[in-house]
């Protein structure tokens, strides 16, 4: 008697719950900005990281300014124009070449030092515009290679002309480099997994704060209440709709990962699939936490944007690695779950499934799921009552 | 005051309380800006000044020890562990312990001595390719200093040719310079666009869109009064970013003022002309801002804030030239680093300007259909 009764209950609850989550997902889908979120902007961001942002130098265009007196400038410009990474132009003058650099034109200038130096050596100048740092210190390393590279090479000419050890004879050690993981070093193999970390918090947070702080302001929260519905399936019948969407955003990411960019995925799906469940649990807790908080679609906007959106974007190591942050900023970092997700989904892409990693980044970002996700539900029972 | 100028100031007044009036929302429209700011300034950098790394030295004779030594003296690079062999180098990489592994062979200073060239191997965990490729230039330089050095002891001359690079507009290349006058522009962007979206539709959701259709204020008034709250958050916004790139980080401003802020002017109105035009064809606040942030995502990615314009595919780069922030975060970073005048800079101005005449009439026009 008593087990059929709770029978009776559990099968009610779950009959509301999905009469629940058909509502939502029938507004979800009735909405076309919701689906623009969900669906269109993930398209758009993988298209954009995928092909279109890119760390790697390519074409930057330098100039090189003539020099009749030497053939190091023309030996130089012949080198950088083999290169895939430099657009070299020739100019007549300095003057000319400034005044390209000034008005961006281009983005280097090589040329030879006029000053001639008591011990006969020739200096050769590179200037960089510093305006974009990170451009500007691949591009000096590049132009440094290539002129030492050119001395090198005249230099054993040189040696061996006159009778001299040639370098060979001397020994020498050289670099050999193995970039792990990424050995033509894309940077699309760590912009994609990083951008799937940013589509799930987009869909976990701004669109559940925006989509849940609407029905606080409207007070269509209030009056589920008066309906036999519990506050827990409420929660719930908003929840499972967006975990949806944002499980579809998933597959949309993992098949682009594979199919249209070529990826590696070295670790389990398994193990993906699972960390991103966790990290969409997460990102709803944050969105259900700032909604029922400030029951106003405009502050839940800017507040999920300042507490999600921009630490997602800038602070998880997604664009910017964290290794060369101050200690601080490094801890303030690891605060955000986001840090966290972006390790694992780099690691389990790129790297395989090194336990020590993947373990320890699950294990955090549960924690923060079932804190954060707790502290919702309690707000909202709270609001509700 | 003529009665258009007077009309819209008194719109201008009712915006600017209904962003303003709310307490939460006018911490949130500096706080956080503040915050940010000063947290990316540390955080958003391509610079590498700490690299961790393994020793596997098989050798142990005194020319691998130097070799060594050189690369502990080195002010970026950590020494973390030493490894025994090589099947450690794995999980060292693939568990993040180091970053880098520096693998001497055995038989390193006899090959050297028999005259041989004799490789280093250096293994980068290439998760971050940026990184590791800033890293392992680093650590060839190691290598090849190692290798001048004991040609110059055997007497093999110096090359005749010297070469010394230097950089203009930030000298150091500290990434920092160009993010935080990046954000100038970009923080304005995500604030205006947003602002400006919510403007309209949220009256059209409270229903106060149809009291202004009773009022004497033609499209061109309101169009005005609802751009200039925007407009004015954002350069206030850009104020505050401005003072902490003065105050906090020292990055030397180059430019002037006026010019500075001539540009952020021009760049907010055609920002916020887009802004309009969302929210005047949406119906809901929660349209406007979902439209208004799909929009934003690519106009901030294709700015060249955070990549470089020149390493876009071609099909790419020509979206940038219709794309408000990339001319915005150009003729910021310029104006303030390079310190260019509006000569050198009006190429980029005029685009900015066209944008926003065109957007904000657009704008108008659609406030006019609306109000029939």
């Amino acid at each position: 008697m008593n087990a059929r009764k709770i029978t009776d209950t559990h099968n009610a609850g779950r009959t509301r719950i999905r009469a629940l989550i058909r509502k939502e997902t029938r507004q979800m889908l009735r909405d076309k900005s919701t689906l623009t979120l969900g669906i269109i902007l993930p398209i758009l961001l993988l298209l954009l990281f995928g092909f279109g942002l890119s760390l790697d130098v390519r074409q930057v265009p330098v100039t090189v300014v003539r020099d009749s007196s030497s053939p190091v400038t023309r030996d130089l410009y012949t080198s950088l124009k083999r290169s895939l990474y430099f657009n070299p132009v020739m100019a007549n003058s300095w003057k000319e070449a400034e005044h390209m650099l000034r008005t961006g034109v281009t983005d280097a200038i090589v040329r030879r030092e006029m000053k001639e130096s008591p011990d006969g050596r020739e200096h050769i100048q590179i200037i960089v515009n510093g305006r974009d740092s990170n451009t500007a210190r691949i591009m000096q390393r590049y132009l440094e290679g290539a002129v030492s590279h050119w001395v090198l090479l005249r230099q054993s000419n040189l040696s061996f002309l006159s009778g001299g050890i040639a370098p060979e004879i001397a020994g020498r050690a050289i670099a050999e480099t193995r970039i792990w993981y990424n050995s033509e070093q894309e940077s699309r193999y760590f912009l994609i997994p990083g951008v799937t970390v940013l589509i799930m918090t987009l869909i976990g947070t701004l669109l559940t704060a925006l989509v849940v702080a609407r029905e606080w302001e409207r007070g269509t929260y209030e009056a589920l209440v008066a309906t036999p519905v519990r506050k827990l399936e409420i929660v719930m019948g908003k929840t499972i709709p967006y975990f949806a969407l944002g499980m579809v955003g998933l597959s949309l990411c993992l098949a682009a990962a594979t199919w249209v960019f070529g990826i590696p995925m070295r670790g389990s799906l398994l193990l993906i699939v699972a960390g991103s469940a966790i990290y969409m649990l997460v990102a709803l807790g944050i969105g259900l936490l700032v909604s029922a908080a400030v029951k106003n679609q405009f502050l839940a906007s800017q507040i999920v944007l300042i507490l999600s959106f921009m630490p997602t974007l800038m602070l998880s190591g997604f664009i910017f690695d964290l290794k060369s942050a101050p200690a601080i900023a490094h801890y303030f970092a690891h605060a955000f779950p986001a840090t966290w997700y972006v390790d694992l989904m780099q690691t389990l892409f790129l790297v395989g499934n090194a336990p020590e990693v993947v373990t320890r980044d699950l294990l955090i970002m549960s924690c923060f799921a079932v804190v954060l996700l707790g502290l919702a539900g309690a707000k909202i029972k709270k609001s509700l009552e | 005051m003529p009665e258009f100028l007077r009309n819209i100031f008194v719109l201008f007044r009712k915006e600017t309380l209904m962003i303003v009036k709310d307490k939460r929302s006018r911490i949130i429209l500096v706080v956080p800006i503040l915050v940010q700011t000063i947290l990316f300034g540390y955080v958003a950098t391509y610079d590498l000044n700490r690299v961790e790394y393994a020793l596997l030295d098989e050798d142990r004779t005194s020319a691998s020890r130097d070799l060594a030594r050189r690369f502990e003296a080195a002010p970026i690079f950590y020494k973390k562990m030493a490894l025994n062999n090589s099947k450690e180098i794995a999980d060292v990489l693939d568990n993040k312990k180091v970053l880098l592994v520096l693998h001497i062979g055995p038989q390193f200073e006899r090959r050297l001595n028999a005259g041989q060239t004799v490789p280093v191997q250096i293994l980068v965990d290439g998760r971050n390719s940026n990184v590791a490729g800033a890293a392992a230039g680093y650590a060839v330089g190691m290598v090849e200093a190692f290798t001048n050095a004991r040609l110059r002891e055997r007497g093999i001359t110096d090359s005749a040719i010297t070469v010394s690079s230097r950089a203009w507009f930030n000298p150091n290349l500290e990434t920092r310079w160009n993010i935080i006058s990046g954000l100038l522009a970009v923080l304005a962007v995500i604030q205006v666009t947003v602002l400006a979206g919510q403007s309209v539709a949220r009256e059209k959701e409270q229903g106060t869109f149809d009291q202004l259709l009773v009022t004497p204020f033609d499209s061109m008034t309101i169009m005005f009064g609802k751009a200039l709250p925007p407009v004015l958050v954002g350069l206030v916004q850009s104020s505050v970013v401005l003072l902490i790139a003065l105050g906090w980080f020292t990055i030397p401003f180059a430019g002037s003022l006026a010019t500075l802020y001539l540009a952020l002017i021009v760049f907010n109105f055609a920002i916020v002309g887009i802004g309009l035009c969302v929210s005047v064809m949406t119906a809901t606040m929660q349209q406007a801002m979902l439209y208004s942030f799909t929009l934003l995502m690519p106009m901030i990615l294709l700015s060249g804030f955070a990549t470089p314009i020149t390493s876009m595919p071609e099909v790419f780069q020509y979206a940038t030239q219709i794309n408000p922030a990339r001319y915005g975060v150009e003729l910021i970073q310029r104006i303030y680093l390079e310190g260019a005048g509006i000569s050198e800079i009006k190429h980029l101005l005029w685009p900015l300007g066209a944008m926003a005449v065109v957007t904000l009439g657009a704008a108008s026009r659609l406030f006019r259909g609306k109000l029939g």
